[in-house]
């Protein structure tokens, strides 16, 4: 390697082109114009720059552009026509969008001639975004037979005429992305049909398909289909597909994706019902996450699998009742209203759920036995509303329902008083230490603040606990608590007070003594 | 990231352009590509001249390198929730680190220092310097930037008004 004389002065116009590009990779386009004044080496740099990025942050930069759009269509045609002179005829990416523009021929011919060219450089990733509004601007059949692309996003555009005999050959292409087209069955099939090689497929809020049929792409790893207005069916059947999501309006009516043996990953924003949610689960022996999502024809839900590990269930009013039967899960997320929920899973390790009680009248006993199948969970985070706080004469005659639980998160939702911030968090901290009677740490969130508490325990207490626990309740074994963000002074005066109290109460109070070491942040 | 003919004990020899040692562990240093590679195929024996970094810069890339390399080993035995919230925490440790460490360098520093992580292909620390100066050159004026950096403009001024007129949406 030779000897690099490095002037001292100019250093930064010494930098090597490579560096200099990795550099303007990390600016927008208008920073690296700019900085190609700076001098001859920076100037040489943008024109070999095989990057091209038109693409406006915010509406206001977009209507920024919108006013200079002559003189930036200029600029783009004369650096599309630089880099063909410096650059070995090599695009690696062309970027466009142009949101508040409305499509007139001028401009379409101009499109046009840029996608010929940038085709014609070998580009790698081609990104073109218009306006929905107006008329759609078409993209060139050429676009079927641009062999060197691997990323193709379209939005905003129309694709409308197939090459002739139906040749598409997108031979490299890895991900695809179709956002806002108008494009038909046909042309959609034909398309996918002829990328063989593709990985990564998106198909957003497109008009005209009705059908989305995908099979013998063995490539296909992660399929994303959502919004589509006039969608009616999807199937799958692509074999290494690892990762399905299917969001819809109320049009869609059949899917399949029982055949997609190697799915990892489903997530579900549709209507489907009780009978092929447990039928197509059933199927897909590798899956490990499922989420369902505001399915309102969902009663009862059964799902068998021994590979799952991760539920959630989210908005689906319309439960009854939830069975799994799922060894493996190690979380379950659930957002809806008390259902009768049953379960064999061993590993169960974190519980999130979002209960929302009925407003008028609270049943605390369907809320305690709800809970009370988390018990094993060693995280257990709940929303809900001040429901969660058991009245003291129910505290007499239940047991607690999470006393195994370890960390138990708090957030209260008062859908009636969304703003007040009433209850006292001692009072909140003495409902959840009866829930959980042995966690380590429990946090409250209430109004925007956020408390917590850390509990730490005497080693073994053969204590006679209150009632029948596997475990003996806090009262009898705690050594110290630490609190963190108490609300105010205040409030941490009377939690610090209910603490002690609450030892005076019962016979152990030799284990409450060292409550004085408060570590207290109050 | 180890290959079979790394061992964890050995070290390579490094020697920078003004002829200082620099004793790595091989460990650390597959995160260079260059050295990398070199060790694949059995030539990292004796002296290795990397005569494109200096002292100075070389002491700043290893002090990177074992920085990363120590994030990457240390394990323990956590719940899952906790290892999760610890790689959090570490991310982040490593990336105020990382700030602190580039924060720290003048001008001069970080040229040596993206010439020289771009020679040893040492992709992380190199964008993390080129991230350096991009913050730099944002929403700064060319003039700005010349006077930051200390380049002298070797265009002639009606060049320069030339380039400015044709890219005249860029500079509004």
């Amino acid at each position: 390697m030779e000897e690099k004389s490095v002037n001292l002065i100019n250093k930064e116009a010494d930098l090597p082109e490579p560096i200099l590009h990795h550099i303007m990779s990390l600016l927008t386009m208008k920073e690296a114009v700019k900085a190609s004044v700076l001098s001859k080496t920076w100037f040489k740099a943008w024109q070999t720059y095989p990057v091209l990025e038109f693409e406006p942050k915010t509406i206001k930069e977009d209507w920024y552009y919108h006013g200079r759009r002559e003189k930036i269509f200029k600029f783009l045609d004369n650096s599309l026509r630089n880099r063909e002179k410096h650059t070995d005829k090599y695009i690696h990416k062309f970027a466009i969008k142009l949101i508040s523009l409305s499509c007139d021929r001028e401009f379409a011919s101009l499109i046009d001639r840029w996608v010929y060219h940038v085709v014609a450089s070998n580009v790698k990733e081609l990104k073109i975004a218009f306006a929905l509004c107006g008329r759609h601007y078409t993209l060139p059949q050429m676009i079927f037979s641009a062999k060197s692309v691997h990323v193709l996003e379209l939005s905003g555009c129309k694709l409308k005429y197939l090459p002739r005999n139906n040749r598409v050959e997108l031979c490299s292409l890895k991900k695809l992305c179709l956002d806002k087209i108008n494009v038909d069955d046909d042309v959609l099939e034909n398309l996918i049909a002829g990328c063989p090689m593709i990985e990564d497929l998106s198909v957003y809020k497109c008009s005209n398909i009705t059908s989305i049929e995908l099979f013998g792409l063995d490539k296909l790893k992660e399929i994303k289909v959502k919004n589509n207005f006039e969608l009616q069916r999807v199937e799958i059947g692509a074999a290494n597909v690892q990762s399905v999501l299917i969001s819809s309006l109320n049009t869609l009516r059949q899917i399949d994706i029982a055949s997609c043996k190697n799915l990892k990953s489903l997530i579900l924003d549709t209507i489907i019902t009780d009978e092929w949610l447990s039928n197509q689960i059933s199927e897909l022996n590798q899956l490990e996450y499922l989420s369902v999502n505001k399915s309102e024809k969902l009663e009862n839900i059964r799902i068998s699998s021994l590979s799952l590990k991760t539920l959630i269930i989210h908005g689906s009013f319309g439960l009854n009742s939830i069975k799994i039967e799922t060894p493996k899960l190690s979380e379950f997320t659930y957002d809806g209203k008390i259902v009768e929920f049953s379960s064999n899973a061993l590993y169960l390790s974190e519980a999130n759920l979002c209960i929302s009680t009925n407003q008028f009248y609270s049943r605390n006993d369907e809320y305690i036995r709800f809970l009370g199948n988390f018990c094993h969970s060693k995280v257990v985070s709940v929303e809900s509303s001040k429901d969660v706080i058991i009245p003291v004469e129910l505290r007499e005659i239940r047991n607690s329902p999470l006393f195994g639980v370890k960390h138990l998160n708090f957030n209260l939702l008062d859908s009636l008083h969304p703003f007040e911030i009433c209850i006292p968090i001692a009072k909140i901290l003495d409902g959840l230490l009866w829930i959980a009677p042995h966690q380590e740490a429990i946090s409250i969130e209430c109004g925007g603040n956020k408390s917590s508490f850390t509990f730490s325990y005497k080693k073994h207490l053969t204590a006679d606990c209150c009632k029948s626990l596997p475990v003996s309740c806090w009262r009898h074994c705690v050594k110290e608590v630490e609190i963190v963000n108490a609300r105010t002074l205040k409030e941490g005066e009377i939690v610090k007070r209910y603490l002690l109290q609450e030892g005076d109460i019962y016979e152990k109070i030799v284990a409450l003594k060292d409550l004085g070491d408060f570590i207290g942040d109050l | 990231m180890s290959t079979p003919s790394v061992s964890v004990n050995r070290v390579l020899k490094l020697k920078s352009s003004d002829g200082e040692i620099f004793e790595v562990k091989q460990t650390v240093a597959v995160q260079s590509g260059v050295l990398k590679q070199m060790m694949e195929d059995g030539c990292t024996e004796g002296e290795i001249p990397l005569n494109n970094v200096d002292s100075p810069t070389l002491a700043k890339i290893i002090e990177w390198c074992n920085k990363h390399h120590d994030n990457d080993v240390e394990g323990r035995v956590l719940s899952e929730e906790r290892e999760k919230e610890k790689e959090k925490e570490k991310a982040a440790d490593m990336k105020k680190w990382e700030s602190e460490f580039i924060d720290a360098l003048n001008r001069d520093e970080i040229y040596f220092l993206l010439t020289g992580s771009n020679y040893m292909d040492i992709k992380e620390l190199l964008d993390c310097a080129a991230q350096k100066v991009a913050d730099m050159v944002k929403g700064k004026t060319p003039e700005a930037i010349r006077e930051m950096f200390n380049i002298q403009s070797d265009f002639t001024e009606e060049e320069e008004e030339a380039i400015r007129k044709e890219n005249q949406w860029a500079f509004d």
